[in-house]
């Protein structure tokens, strides 16, 4: 669904990543892991078209994206969630579930803002409040349902679960694997190793601003010389 | 020729004056990162404090007849504390010294001052409030006639009159001595220990703060410092033009064409700003004197050399924002044992 | 006499209200000071000028003014937000709005200078006299409060409502997080600056119909349209709109009691009176008045 080839971007003069080629199967959930600095969040906002991108390609279901700005891919079915900073603090939970459809007609705004109010439920008691007074679990579920409002056939996750306390952080995974399993594509930046492998088909590990390895994550998690190298797990 | 050796006297007379000035701007500016945009207020107090202070302390001293008013009857006064200053050298350099002394006092006090509420502003509304109290203070030199007479200004005694016929040479003589003076002072103190601990606050000002250096104390001493330096140029700059008009000290002549030195000359070079004080000294004469030949405009042709200069420091700042020369990298001289 | 103080009240807050409310959303946008933004006004308030000159009413130029502060406001907008992306910082952005404000004030020295030479005016203009008078009024003050009134009431229901006054708000608060959502911000941010520019042609020709305007009035501007934001809060434009009636009604009120205890004359020093407030403000509400009234609320 999501081709990366060859992809050499940074910010300016700084570049991040160097010849980076990535494939994101349909209705996969992808996880790419690494040390810190490694560019995964780099990545993501690569593929978004926040970053200088010298050259390669990104394909989307086979068109071409890679000189695209933003508002341009967000058209496209992608949605960006990124580290920190999702939300709008100074506006309230509606206003900004309104700004997250702002592409979507009217009416299908409407529609689509009480659709995910069912699927999550916990939004419902705060509207009308601004995001500044939410706790951090109720702000990444509004991120979340905010993302889920365009009908995105891909989502990009910068770090869900970091920052969250453990209660918050199972929810998220259990609503990634829900959107999942309503179809959608899920490309994750993850801190967290163990929680990566678990929840993901296909694993890519970048260092450097190299893709180091890649493969299905249940083998990945067995290879020898990658646990003892990178993640100190005896095998 | 007369007016080639009056010209090259303008130009040096200018480029000693704005480049003291040049100098104290850049050293909040181009090496703590504080764009004092408000500075014309301290060449403002220092040509207030020679109005109000000198010379009446020598209408007391000479026994000036006391129901002269050193304003209100200036031509008066004048002629008569020339006569006198010309016959007392001592008094002359003791008045001098005691106004620098005022001065330098004034300014830093007013900065000390100024800096309580500057600081509880934030970014860029702290870097123009000083130009809203300069404005205040411009406006009260302007409107209130006992200061330096209001809109007319005010006509000062030559206070070198001692040396008599090269009485002139006078204040462009100490004028060239306290550049040398600062001159030395600001490269002495930006090779030092002090000079690198500067430059890092305008690099990251959190992260020396976090090395356990107080950012806003050193902040403030310059600021104090460079503020006594801008004074001093005021009253040079009177003494110069043996007058004191409070029209003349304006945020045009006195930041803005500073600011525009520095960006030209080289932000973080101190030999840049003087390049670059040169270059547009020379180019406001050119244009000045340009104007007597391009008569047939319908508008007056000095208007032009704002446009001039905006779009040179806009072109500068697009295309060559490091200036004219930019900034060395910073080394440390080895220690020998 | 207190009754032209009265209307010199309202009519410079009415005009300060509008340009302070502009300036204080191009600060958000840019991080920094617009310092050409006073020169603009003055230079619009010629086309007034020249409106009269060749026989129409002044107030026929506010269409002609507004687009030119416009269009002048929109390319500054362009400039800065062209060197932000190359990583220009704050201090650059200010000296480049500095660069330009010596530009638009060279010009409006020479629009000033041919206006008075090829029609015959003085240089230092005020339109009092083209004015109608309604009610005994001059229709200025009017115009300038009603059009100020209204713009902010409408302004504040568009940010609530409508689908792109809260993308306007979104893009105040997180611009890059806007453009994630699909808003073009690039397009709003260019309306926005563009209606500044339009207020502040507006705010121009309002000014001139009641008081003297020349080129060098712009620092005067300057002084006013900072201390109203500072007073209101710098981050708040609406907050910025109300320091304006703050500080148009104190300069007033300064004139009215200090000529009264000291004598005529001091109305010369009203300029004074901006810059005393904020002090003041400066030591009871850092943040302005609506951050004060905010933190009040939630205690």
């Amino acid at each position: 669904m999501l081709t990366l080839e060859n992809v050499n971007s940074g910010y300016g003069s700084s570049q991040v990543l160097f010849n980076v080629s990535l494939n994101v199967e349909k209705g996969s959930i992808t996880a790419v892991i690494g040390p810190n600095g490694s560019g995964k969040s780099t990545l993501l906002k690569t593929i978004f078209g926040l970053t200088d991108i010298y050259s390669g390609s990104i394909k989307l279901a086979g068109e071409e994206i890679t000189k695209k700005k933003p508002h341009e891919i967000a058209k496209k079915g992608i949605v960006y969630l990124s580290q920190v900073g999702n939300l709008f603090q100074n506006l309230t939970a509606r206003e900004n579930l309104i700004i997250a459809g702002y592409i979507l007609p009217k009416e299908k705004l409407e529609a689509r803002i009480k659709e995910v109010i069912q699927i999550f439920p916990l939004l419902k008691n705060f509207m009308e409040r601004q995001v500044s007074m939410m706790s951090g679990g109720e702000r990444q579920l509004l991120a979340i349902a905010c993302a889920l409002l365009k009908e995105p056939s891909l989502i990009l996750f910068d770090e869900p679960t970091t920052h969250l306390s453990p209660k918050f952080a199972d929810m998220i995974e259990e609503k990634i694997r829900e959107l999942n399993s309503m179809g959608i594509t899920v490309l994750l930046v993850e801190q967290d190793v163990k929680r990566a492998f678990r929840i993901s088909d296909t694993t890519y590990i970048l260092v450097a601003g190299r893709v180091y390895f890649q493969g299905k994550s249940s083998e990945l998690i067995k290879h020898e010389k990658l646990n003892k190298l990178f993640f100190g797990l005896e095998s | 020729m007369v007016l080639g050796s009056v010209l090259i006297i303008d130009i040096l007379v200018f480029f000693l004056l704005y480049s003291i000035l040049s100098l104290a701007l850049h050293l909040q500016f181009g090496y703590t990162g504080i764009l004092n945009v408000g500075i014309y207020i301290y060449p403002m107090i220092g040509g207030f404090i020679l109005a109000i202070v000198p010379f009446r302390l020598a209408m007391i001293i000479f026994n000036v007849d006391p129901r002269l008013d050193f304003v209100a009857d200036n031509p008066i006064v004048v002629r008569i504390l020339n006569d006198y200053l010309a016959r007392n050298p001592l008094t002359s350099v003791g008045l001098l010294l005691f106004t620098i002394a005022v001065v330098i006092i004034v300014a830093m006090l007013v900065s000390w001052l100024i800096s309580y509420p500057l600081l509880r502003l934030e970014g860029a509304y702290q870097k123009i409030f000083t130009l809203a109290v300069a404005e205040c203070l411009r406006v009260i030199g302007l409107q209130y006639f006992p200061i330096a007479g209001g809109v007319f200004g005010l006509g000062i005694p030559n206070i070198f009159k001692w040396l008599g016929d090269f009485d002139w040479v006078g204040p462009i003589a100490l004028t060239a001595c306290i550049f040398a003076i600062i001159l030395l002072l600001i490269i002495k103190l930006c090779n030092s220990p002090f000079g690198r601990l500067l430059k890092a606050i305008r690099e990251n000002a959190l992260a020396v703060e976090s090395l356990g250096k107080d950012v806003t104390k050193t902040q403030k001493i310059i600021m104090v410092f460079s503020s006594a330096i801008a004074a001093l140029v005021g009253v040079l700059y009177c003494l110069i033009f043996m007058t004191v008009t409070p029209e003349a000290f304006n945020v045009d002549d006195f930041s803005f064409w500073c600011i525009a030195m520095i960006v030209l000359g080289g932000t973080g070079n101190n030999w840049g700003v003087l390049i670059g004080v040169l270059t547009i000294i020379i180019l406001r004469r050119i244009s000045y004197i340009s104007r007597n030949y391009i008569t047939s405009l319908p508008f007056d042709i000095a208007w032009l050399e704002p446009i001039m200069l905006g779009t040179l420091i806009l072109l500068f700042l697009i295309y060559r924002s490091t200036g004219i020369l930019p900034e060395k990298p910073t080394t440390i001289k080895k220690q020998v044992n | 006499m207190v009754v032209s103080l009265l209307i010199d009240a309202i009519v410079l807050s009415s005009t300060f209200a509008l340009l302070s409310f502009g300036f204080t959303l191009q600060f958000i946008t840019i991080g920094t000071i617009n310092l050409a933004q006073p020169n603009i006004v003055i230079f619009t308030s010629y086309f007034a000028l020249l409106f009269c000159m060749v026989g129409y009413s002044p107030y026929l130029s506010i269409p002609v003014a507004s687009l030119v502060g416009g269009i002048l406001t929109l390319s500054i907008w362009k400039i800065l937000s062209y060197m932000k992306k190359r990583g220009s910082d704050s201090n650059t952005l200010l000296i480049t709005t500095l660069a330009i404000s010596l530009i638009i004030y060279g010009s409006t020295n020479v629009f000033a200078d041919y206006i008075s030479r090829t029609m015959g005016t003085r240089r230092i203009f005020g339109l009092s006299i083209y004015d109608f008078n309604f009610l005994g009024m001059p229709g200025v003050l009017f115009f300038s409060l009603i059009s100020s009134i209204l713009f902010a009431l409408i302004f504040h229901l568009f940010l609530k409502k409508c689908k792109t006054g809260i993308a306007i708000k979104a893009i105040l608060e997180d611009q890059s997080l806007a453009e994630i959502h699909g808003v073009n911000t690039e397009l709003l941010l260019n309306a926005m600056w563009f209606i500044t520019g339009c207020l502040s042609g507006l705010a121009g020709v309002f000014y001139s119909m009641w008081f003297f305007v020349q080129p060098v009035v712009w620092i005067l501007f300057f002084v006013r349209m900072i201390s109203a934001c500072i007073i209101g809060g710098t981050t708040k434009p609406f907050g910025s709109f109300f320091g304006a009636f703050i500080v148009g009604f104190s300069e007033v009120l300064f004139i009215i009691v200090s000529s009264n205890i000291i004598g005529p004359g001091m109305a010369a020093y009203r300029s004074i009176v901006p810059v005393a407030l904020v002090c003041i403000i400066l030591f009871i509400a850092p943040k302005g008045i609506i951050e004060a009234i905010e933190k009040y609320r939630r205690e």
